[in-house]
């Protein structure tokens, strides 16, 4: 790919630094649209300088920083692939964002306090009387502050735990399977946020065997279609993610000759707490 | 003066040209979803040029964080699959909330047309 393209990628993720990933997913769909373009472009014309044209294309799409502004202020949400941090990242952001709520009453109990304490300490000359009264007027600040955050952000985290829609486990031994599961259907509340698939394909050592595994969506779409063939590497993890359609989806497994065992989660992550 | 074009004309132009856009083109995205997805970006884009002959026309840039909002706000769901060369695709398919969408906004617009050619139409009588 032209050094042009890259380096305006590399641009556009710069101007989105501070969510990596929602940057990367950005970059990613961004590089599909340049490339193509470029390639429409140079088979309309193949004497063209191809450096040319990857000039017209990046000027044509417009600005990194410009670009970026226009994400931000639509207050991105990135589409995330799965990892042991993503839940952490959602309960700092939680706690961030109630923090700054709390911020403006914190901060005036704290200045009432303050006040307390000079009336005391000039009405009784006590130091170390006003210390104590200051120490237990935080403690019972910061104890409040805890209690009001927790409220605010239990929701939040509860919203952003993933929940199990569909789940499955299939073992081939010795003889190996040859057989069609499905469609299976599974239901995705409407208002979930998003819809994951979490799988492993573990082929035993000398498999010769296949998997392969197609998801509709609602309106009969294939969302997603992947075939694992013999020769494959042994141990493959999948993480997907897509937005969700609200209603019944379809799963179907093919195994051909397969020895090994796949184990298949689908979960869905942003249900409000009441419809759990 | 005829023939005269001035820097504050121009500005005027610009402006104008960006805010009547603004929302239109989160509709004519909409849409170009609705007839022709699930599709990617690129190809929505290349739909629509063609459709408006080249009269409309944008940054292409600026379509993807909009399209960013239409899947936020549950007009729009994505996937990502094969595009017809190279690699992966983001697709955009429109939601039943989309569809309700998309015709109050194209009712919407047809009556703001009707009414803004009204009052051209009046008014110009008037003078007349």
């Amino acid at each position: 790919m032209s050094d042009i393209i890259e380096d305006y990628l590399r641009r556009v993720e710069d101007a989105l630094a501070g969510e990596p990933e929602h940057a990367r997913a950005v970059v990613r769909e961004i590089r599909a649209h340049l490339t193509e373009k470029a390639d429409d472009m140079m088979r309309a014309d193949p004497t063209r300088d191809a450096d040319v044209v990857a000039r017209e294309v990046v000027d044509g799409f417009g600005d990194p920083d410009d670009l970026a502004l226009a994400y931000r202020d639509g207050e991105p949400t990135a589409v995330r692939n799965r990892n042991t941090n993503e839940v952490v990242l959602e309960v700092g952001r939680a706690i961030r964002d109630a923090g700054k709520a709390a911020a403006p009453h914190v901060a005036a109990a704290g200045r009432s306090t303050a006040k307390a304490a000079r009336a005391v300490g000039r009405g009784l000359g006590g130091f170390i009387k006003v210390v104590a009264i200051v120490l237990a007027a935080l403690l019972v600040l910061a104890l409040g502050a805890g209690v009001w955050a927790f409220y605010e952000v239990k929701p939040l985290i509860e919203k952003n735990v993933p929940v199990p829609v569909f789940s499955r486990s299939d073992w081939c031994d010795d003889d190996g399977c040859n057989l069609t599961r499905g469609p299976l259907t599974f239901y995705v509340h409407g208002a979930a946020r998003e819809v994951r698939l979490d799988m492993g394909v573990h082929h035993d050592e000398g498999s010769l065997g296949a998997y392969s595994v197609n998801i509709r969506n609602p309106n009969g779409t294939l969302v997603y279609s992947e075939s694992f063939p013999a020769n494959a590497t042994h141990n493959t993890q999948i993480h997907q993610a897509w937005s969700p359609l609200g209603g019944d989806w379809t799963i179907e497994m093919e195994y051909i000759a397969f020895k090994g065992h796949v184990d298949l989660d689908i979960l869905t992550v942003g249900l409000p707490p009441e419809s759990l | 003066m005829v023939g005269v074009r001035s820097e504050a004309l121009d500005k005027f132009r610009e402006k104008l040209d960006r805010e009547l856009k603004s929302g239109l083109v989160t509709v004519v995205l909409l849409a170009g979803i609705e007839r022709t997805g699930p599709v990617y970006g690129y190809a929505l884009l290349r739909d629509i040029q063609e459709a408006s002959a080249g009269r409309l026309h944008f940054k292409e840039g600026t379509a993807y964080p909009l399209l960013q909002n239409l899947e936020k706000a549950g007009l729009v769901a994505t996937f990502w699959g094969d595009g017809d060369a190279g690699p992966p695709r983001k697709y955009y398919e429109i939601t039943t909330l989309g569809r309700s969408a998309l015709k109050q906004a194209l009712t919407d617009w047809a009556q703001l047309r009707d009414s803004v050619d009204g009052v051209f139409d009046t008014l110009g009588r008037k003078k007349a």
